[in-house]
C-alpha cells in the first residue's frame, strides 16, 4: 500500500514545477474539451439524414444572358427531353437546388389570420410536375399536385396558386404535432393556401442549424419571366450520373445556342459546399488539438524525467532498502496521477467558464455535455500516465549500488 | 560590441544543451504559429481599411418600423437598410460632399462571343461617388457621368477580375457586355483591391460576400427593375403602392444602404438636421410611427452595431492564445531544468566577481536569442499554414456557379502581424526565462563550489 504522505511532501518541495504542470494540464483540458465541443457543433449537421438520395441526383441551373426568358413550354420541353435520356428516373423543375444552402424563398407562415398567432419561418419553393418523385421525398398524407394545378404567373407577385404541400416538421409547427394537416389552410401574408399533402422531413434547401430539418412549403407554380430556372434530375445510380450530366449539358447548350449560363452539378457536391468551410475549420481545430496533445505529453514526460534524475540517489536508497522496480514506477505514476488529477480539476472549472463565454457569442450552439468533459478528463489522465511511463521505467531501472556509491 | 558579446555567450550556452534548447524553440514556434494563424483571420475580419475616414464616411440608419415592432437585429435597434424613397431624398439633398447607395445585386455577365463561358457574378448598384468614397482606383477609364445616376444610361464599371475573364485583360473601355439580359457599355475597369472591401460596402451581409464583379449606376434601378440580392424588410405602410416593382420604389420596404461622406463637421450637422426634418415630414404622411430616431454610423461603429458574426473567429483567436500560454508555461519548465543544470559553473562566475544582475541578464539574453529563433521558425510555419488554408478556402461554389471565392482573404498573411509574431515569441521566451534566471542567480555559491 502506497503512503500518500511522503508523496505529497515530496511534491510540495517541488511546488513551482508542480504548479506549472498543473496549469498546463488545466488549460489543455479546457482547450481540448471546448475544441471537441466546437468541432461537434460545427459538424452536427453532417451526420443527420438528408431525407433524399443526393448521390443519384444532379441539378441544372439555366440563366439566359440575353433578355430571353425561358418560358414554361420551353422548360417543360427540356424536362421531357431529359426524361427520355437513358438512365434518367425522373426530372422536374424546382426553384432551388436541394441542400445547396442557397434559397431566396424565406417566408413567414401562419395557420390563421388572427393577429396574435406567431408566424413560422419557412422556405417556400416553386416546383413543377414530377418534383416529388425526382426529389425522392415520401408523401406521408394526402396527395401530390395534379399537373393542372401548376399555375403559370408572369412575375412572382401575381400568384394564383391555391394549394400547397408541406413537410412533416412544418405541419407539426403550424398545426400541432401529429395533427392531420391535410385540408387545413395556411397563410403567407394574406394569401391563403390549402394543404393537400404532407411529405417526410428533410434537410431541405438550406439545412437549418441545429435541427437539420427544414420547414418547407412546396408551391405548384412557374414564374414565366424569371431569369433563373433549375432542373432537378434523378438518375438510376451514381455510376450513370456523370454521363447523363454531360449529355444534358450538351443538349441545353445546343438548344439555346450557347446563350445561357449553364451550371450542371451533382447534388452531393452542392451539399458539400455549405459544410466545406466548417469542415476546413474543424480540420484546423483537430490540427491544433494534436499539436497541443504532443506539447502536453512532452511536458509531462520531460518534467517527470527531470524530477526522476534529480532524485536518482533517493530511488537508489529505496531500492537498496528493499523497494522493487515496480514500487518505484508506481511511486512516479502516482505522483503524475495526482498532478494530472489537480490539473483536470482546474481544467474542468476553466472549461465551464470558457464554454459559457463562447455560448454568449455563439447563441445558437448547444451547451457542452458533461460526458464530453468526463471523456476529455479520462483521455488526459490516461495520456498523462502513459507519458510518464518511459521516464518512470527508466528511473525504476536504477542500480542500488551505483546510485549510493557516491555517498 | 557588448551586444555581440552577450549574444555569443548566449549561443555558447545554447550549444551546451542543444536538445533542450531545440525543444524550447520548437514549442515556442508551435505556440506562436498556432496563435498567429488563428489571430490572422480575426484581424483580417475586423480590419477596417477605411479607418482614416471614420470621421467623414457614414452609413445612414433610420427607424421606420411600427410602434410595437422594434427592429431587434442590430444593437442600436435600427436596420442598416433604408427605403429607395428615403435614399433618393437623401441623395437629392446634395448636402454631403459625396454620397452613394449600395445595392447588392447579381446576374449573368457575358460578352458577344459564343465560345466564352458566361459568368454568374455579384454586382453592386452605386453612384459615381462610390469609387472615391471606398477608394476603388481605376486601371482603365473612370466612373460614369452624373447623368447615369440621375437618368438612365446603360454604362458599367467592371473589376480587373471580370476584365481578365471577359476581355483577356485588354482595355475594355467603350466595349459592350451583357448583364442580366441588357447591354451595357464599359466606362471603367477597377484595379484589384487586396483589402477586404466588399464586406465593408455590404456590411449588413456578413463576411462571406465576395467582391462584386460589376458596378452599375443608380439610374438602372428603376429602368431595369433591380430586385436586390439581399434582405428586404417591410414596415407597415399606410399607403397602398400595389404589388409590382413600383411598390419597391415608392413603398416603405427597406432594401438598400445609403452612405455619405462629409468634408466638414458643419456639413455633417447640416445633413443631420436635414434627416431630422425629413423624418418629421414623413411622420405627417403617416410614416415613421416610432419616436424620431436615426444615426450616422461609421464603419467601426457598424462592426459593433450590426451584431456581426465574429464569434467563431474570436473564439479561435482565444484558443490560439491559450495554446501560446501553455507553450510559455512549458518553456518555463524546460528553461528551469536547463539553467539549474550546472550551478557549479555559475558559482565560479559569481566567485570571480560577476554580480547577480550580470548572471540574471546573461540568462535573459539567452532567452531572447531562443525567442528570436523560435519567432522566426514560427513566422515561417505561420506563413506556410496560412498559404495552405488560403488555397483550401479559395474555390468556386458548385451550387450556383458563383465564380468568386469567399473566405480565402481572411488568411492573407499580414507583414505587420508576422513581425508581431517574432515580438510575441521573444516576449514569451523572456517572460518564461524570468523565474528560471532569477532562481539561478540566487544559487548558494559556497555550497556548489565545495561540491566541484
Amino acid at each position: 500500500m502506497l503512503a500518500f504522505g511522503p508523496i505529497l511532501r515530496s511534491l510540495s518541495r517541488r511546488k513551482f514545477g508542480v504548479f506549472l504542470l498543473v496549469f498546463q494540464i488545466g488549460f489543455s483540458v479546457a482547450i481540448f474539451s471546448n475544441l471537441s465541443w466546437a468541432i461537434d457543433q460545427l459538424l452536427l449537421l453532417l451526420d443527420k439524414p438528408s431525407g433524399i438520395e443526393e448521390k443519384s441526383l444532379f441539378g441544372v441551373l439555366v440563366r439566359p444572358a440575353t433578355a430571353h426568358a425561358i418560358h414554361y413550354t420551353e422548360a417543360t420541353r427540356d424536362i421531357n427531353d431529359i426524361k427520355a435520356l437513358p438512365g434518367v428516373v425522373d426530372a422536374a423543375i424546382v426553384r432551388w437546388l436541394p441542400l445547396s444552402g442557397y434559397s431566396g424563398g424565406d417566408t413567414l407562415l401562419k395557420s390563421t389570420l388572427e393577429k396574435d398567432v406567431n408566424r413560422v419561418p419557412a422556405i417556400s419553393a416553386d416546383v413543377g410536375p414530377g418534383w416529388l418523385h425526382a426529389l425522392g421525398l415520401k408523401l406521408l398524407e394526402g396527395r401530390d399536385f395534379e399537373p393542372t394545378e401548376i399555375t403559370i404567373s408572369a412575375t412572382p407577385s401575381d400568384d394564383e396558386s391555391k394549394t400547397v404541400i408541406i413537410t412533416r416538421s412544418l405541419a407539426d409547427t403550424l398545426f400541432g404535432a401529429n395533427e392531420n394537416a391535410v385540408g387545413k389552410i395556411l397563410y403567407e401574408g394574406k394569401q391563403p393556401r390549402q394543404v393537400i399533402g404532407v411529405t417526410s422531413n428533410w434537410k431541405g434547401f438550406t439545412t437549418p442549424f441545429p435541427t437539420g430539418e427544414e420547414n418547407t412549403s412546396f408551391i405548384p407554380r412557374y414564374v414565366d419571366n424569371d431569369v433563373e430556372h433549375r432542373y432537378l434530375i434523378r438518375t438510376e445510380s451514381q455510376a450513370v450520373r456523370g454521363k447523363i450530366m454531360t449529355a444534358v449539358e450538351q443538349m441545353i447548350n445546343t438548344r439555346y445556342q450557347y446563350t445561357v449560363l449553364l451550371e450542371v452539378n451533382a447534388i452531393d457536391d452542392v451539399a458539400a459546399w455549405p459544410m466545406r468551410g466548417k469542415i476546413i475549420l474543424s480540420r484546423e481545430l483537430i490540427g491544433t488539438m494534436i499539436a497541443l496533445g504532443l506539447v502536453i505529453a512532452f511536458a509531462i514526460s520531460g518534467q517527470t524525467l527531470f524530477w526522476a534524475n534529480q532524485r536518482i540517489k533517493q530511488f537508489g536508497i529505496r531500492r537498496a532498502l528493499g523497494a522493487s522496480k515496480m514500487d518505484i514506477l508506481q511511486l512516479i505514476l502516482t505522483e503524475t496521477g495526482i498532478i494530472c488529477g489537480l490539473g483536470i480539476l482546474l481544467g474542468v472549472g476553466i472549461s465551464v467558464v470558457v464554454n459559457q463565454a463562447i455560448l454568449a457569442l455563439a447563441t445558437d450552439w448547444q451547451p457542452m455535455s458533461p460526458w464530453l468533459l468526463i471523456a476529455v478528463a479520462a483521455v488526459v489522465l490516461v495520456g498523462g500516465l502513459l507519458s510518464a511511463c518511459i521516464p518512470g521505467w527508466r528511473a525504476s531501472q536504477v542500480m542500488p549500488g551505483v546510485s549510493i556509491r557516491n555517498f | 560590441m557588448l551586444f555581440f558579446y552577450q549574444i555569443t555567450l548566449a549561443w555558447r550556452s545554447i550549444c551546451q544543451a542543444p536538445i533542450v534548447c531545440a525543444l524550447v524553440v520548437l514549442v515556442l514556434a508551435a505556440g506562436v504559429s498556432a496563435f498567429m494563424v488563428n489571430y490572422t483571420s480575426f484581424y483580417q475580419l475586423t480590419f477596417n481599411p477605411l479607418a482614416h475616414k471614420n470621421d467623414r464616411l457614414f452609413m445612414v440608419q433610420t427607424d421606420p418600423f411600427g410602434l410595437n415592432e422594434p427592429f431587434t437585429k442590430t444593437q442600436n435597434q435600427m436596420p442598416s437598410q433604408v427605403s429607395y424613397r428615403d435614399a433618393l431624398a437623401f441623395y437629392r439633398s446634395k448636402i454631403a460632399t459625396r454620397n452613394t447607395v449600395v445595392i447588392p445585386w447579381g446576374g449573368t455577365l457575358a460578352v458577344f462571343n459564343n465560345e466564352r463561358k458566361h459568368i454568374l457574378s455579384y454586382a453592386q448598384v452605386v453612384t459615381r461617388d462610390f469609387f472615391p468614397m471606398f477608394e476603388e482606383s481605376f486601371l482603365y477609364g473612370g466612373a460614369w457621368e452624373v447623368t447615369a445616376d440621375e437618368n438612365t444610361q446603360d454604362v458599367a464599371v467592371i473589376t480587373e477580375d471580370s476584365n481578365n475573364k471577359l476581355f483577356d485583360g485588354q482595355n475594355s473601355v467603350g466595349k459592350s457586355l451583357f448583364f442580366e439580359g441588357h447591354i451595357y457599355q464599359v466606362v471603367g475597369v477597377t484595379r484589384k483591391n487586396p483589402a477586404i472591401r466588399s464586406h465593408m460596402q455590404n456590411i449588413d451581409r456578413g463576411v462571406d460576400i465576395p467582391e462584386s464583379q460589376i458596378y452599375l449606376p443608380l439610374g438602372v434601378v428603376a429602368s431595369k427593375e433591380v430586385y436586390a440580392w439581399g434582405p428586404v424588410y417591410c414596415p407597415v405602410d399606410p399607403h397602398d403602392h400595389g404589388d409590382g416593382f413600383d411598390s419597391r420604389l415608392k413603398g416603405a420596404c427597406i432594401w438598400l444602404t445609403y452612405w455619405a461622406e462629409f468634408s466638414t463637421g458643419e456639413q455633417k450637422q447640416q445633413f443631420e438636421k436635414f434627416v431630422a426634418n425629413y423624418i418629421e415630414q414623413q411622420k405627417l404622411e403617416g410614416h415613421y410611427p416610432r419616436p424620431s430616431h436615426f444615426a450616422l454610423s461609421n464603419v467601426d461603429d457598424l462592426f459593433v452595431i450590426i451584431k456581426y458574426n465574429r464569434g467563431d473567429f474570436f473564439v479561435l483567436a482565444l484558443f490560439g492564445f491559450g495554446f501560446l500560454g501553455i507553450c510559455t508555461l512549458n518553456s518555463i519548465a524546460m528553461l528551469l531544468a536547463k539553467f539549474t543544470r550546472y550551478p557549479g559553473e555559475i558559482s565560479i562566475r559569481r566567485a570571480m566577481g560577476a554580480t547577480r544582475v550580470t548572471i540574471f541578464a546573461q540568462h535573459l539574453w539567452e532567452c531572447l536569442l531562443l525567442g528570436a529563433i523560435g519567432g522566426i521558425i514560427g513566422v515561417l510555419s505561420t506563413y506556410t499554414l496560412l498559404g495552405i488554408l488560403q488555397r483550401t478556402y479559395a474555390a468556386t461554389a458548385p451550387a450556383n456557379g458563383m465564380t468568386v471565392s469567399t473566405f480565402d482573404q481572411l488568411f492573407v498573411p499580414n507583414p505587420y502581424l508576422l513581425l508581431l509574431a517574432v515580438a510575441i515569441a521573444i516576449i514569451a521566451s523572456v517572460v518564461a526565462g524570468l523565474y528560471p534566471a532569477w532562481r539561478i542567480c540566487r544559487v548558494p555559491v559556497a555550497h556548489h563550489l565545495k561540491e566541484l
